[in-house]
């Protein structure tokens, strides 16, 4: 069968969010892809750039450059012009619109698989070995609970036995029935057909990139669609400003937080993006570095508030908190 | 010739001494024993007017727990009345209880129903306040600029 089996969606800038933001993502790409190959997994790794910094290489480029020595990988960068974030932004304190961001890499990925996870994750043994062994069930999103390392660790000796280190740990949370959520934004993998049938990530709510990652999940649950635990965790390289180590100095002042307001209504409320999610309208052309560029166009930008997509998920019987 | 002697002896109105001795030892011992029967005739007459009070005791014992017995008999009766009325009363809460739980759920659900129709309104709500947020955001962009070539004029 030619072409790869899975297609890894990552979404990220060059703009050193977290400190060591490019460190982060080129580890842990070659990580996964090289734990892949060992496996027999024929991949590709989707880069979503969103509101790329202007005056700065894309990362795209700096992709291409990093993994230009590995033999077998496919690379499939796409940059998204940086207008399409201020015409589609509903909040101003959002630099980043990370979930339509992944919309965008989904919709351009090619495999049958697809997996949206983040630039600093790296896949457990367990979650290779999954995917490897072809068990996966279409229909299904599969689910995996995020460890978080030590801030700091050093990122040039990451191996499996190192990773599941308890020593390296700050968290080691559960995932339980019926969403499995937790950390959901950093490993969802599903069948494209599953992802096509939910159209990725709400993109009808932008005010707020908090709770989308859990809002698929809840969207996914009402759609009669099955979540399971894939059977590992997968690891998360710490860092200053991330969500979750920073999230507490916003409790009080939660509209003016980088990520949105905590508090909306993403466990109970769902959406139906349009037909053209992920930019699918945007005109696109290669640049000469080999990356998918999507030019900027008001047909490819969906209304700036469509209420008639706000919708509530259909409820299922109870088997857990939900 | 003892026996001419003894015949001779009770012509006279006399008898030999022994033979005079042992009549007068069977007659001590016939005393004796009768005294002795005299006295279990006593103790017979005694145990039986003991055992005849004893039954006459035993007897007004019976009548006094017949009497008990038929009293509890007539209380276990209302017992019973009260316990049939207590049931039934209990039956009909226990129905009361489930209509009202049933009633109870529904109105929960209905409740439900109406808290996640008010979350999305307030989403929406949400959305509309940051459009409009985000046009006048841009309005002003728009009309900067042309204020400030205005003002240069």
């Amino acid at each position: 069968m030619s072409g790869p089996a899975l297609s890894i969606v990552v979404t990220g800038r060059n703009d050193s969010y977290g400190g060591d933001f490019n460190e982060r993502f080129f580890t842990a790409a070659r990580f996964n892809l090289e734990r892949l190959r060992e496996h027999g997994v024929a991949c590709e790794l989707v880069l979503a750039e969103w509101n790329p910094v202007p005056g700065k290489p894309t990362l795209c480029a700096l992709l291409a450059r990093e993994l230009r020595d590995m033999s077998g990988v496919a690379v499939r960068p796409v940059v998204v012009a940086p207008e399409y974030h201020g015409a589609m932004t509903q909040n101003p304190r959002l630099e980043y619109l990370e979930y339509v961001a992944k919309n965008v890499g989904i919709r351009r990925s090619t495999a049958p698989w697809i997996l949206a996870t983040n630039t600093d994750v790296l896949l457990g043994r367990a979650v290779v070995e999954a995917i490897a062994g072809g068990r996966l069930a279409p229909g299904t999103v599969y689910r995996a609970p995020r460890y978080d390392l030590t801030l700091g660790v050093d990122q040039g000796h990451l191996a499996w036995d190192a990773l599941e280190d308890p020593a390296n740990h700050v968290r080691r949370p559960v995932l339980r029935p019926p969403l499995f959520s937790g950390g959901s934004g950093d490993f969802a993998l599903a069948h494209r057909s599953t992802m096509e049938e939910l159209r990725g990530y709400n993109e009808v709510y932008r005010a707020a990139r908090v709770g989308i990652d859990l809002n698929f999940l809840v969207k996914a649950y009402g759609a009669g669609v099955p979540i399971a635990d894939i059977g590992g965790p997968v690891y998360h390289i710490n860092h200053v400003g991330s969500l979750r180590i920073s999230k507490a100095m916003f409790r009080d002042k939660q509209a003016d937080s980088p990520w949105g307001d905590m508090r909306w209504h993403s466990r109970h409320v769902v959406y139906n993006n349009p037909d053209q999610w992920g930019l699918g309208a945007a005109p696109s052309r290669v640049l000469p570095d080999g990356s998918t560029y999507l030019d900027f166009d008001w047909a490819a930008v969906p209304p700036l508030v469509e209420l008639r997509r706000v919708v509530l998920p259909v409820r299922r019987p109870a088997s857990g908190e939900a | 010739m003892k026996r001419i002697v003894t015949r001779t002896l009770a012509h006279l109105g006399l008898a030999p001494a022994g033979h005079v001795a042992r009549l007068r030892e069977e007659g001590e011992r016939t005393t004796q024993k009768l005294h002795e029967i005299e006295q279990r005739v006593v103790q017979f007459k005694a145990d039986a007017e003991l055992w005849k009070r004893r039954q006459e005791e035993t007897a007004r014992r019976a009548g006094e727990q017949e009497q008990a017995a038929a009293r509890a008999t007539a209380r276990a009766e209302r017992a019973e009345a009260r316990a049939e009325e207590l049931k039934a009363r209990g039956d009909a809460l226990a129905a009361e209880a489930k209509e009202m739980r049933a009633r109870l759920q529904e109105a929960n659900r209905s409740a439900g129903t109406v808290r996640e129709h008010l979350m999305a309104t307030e989403t929406k709500l949400d959305l509309i306040e940051a459009a409009l947020q985000v046009l006048d955001a841009r309005t002003r962009a728009a009309v900067a600029p042309r204020e400030q070539e205005k003002l240069r004029t």
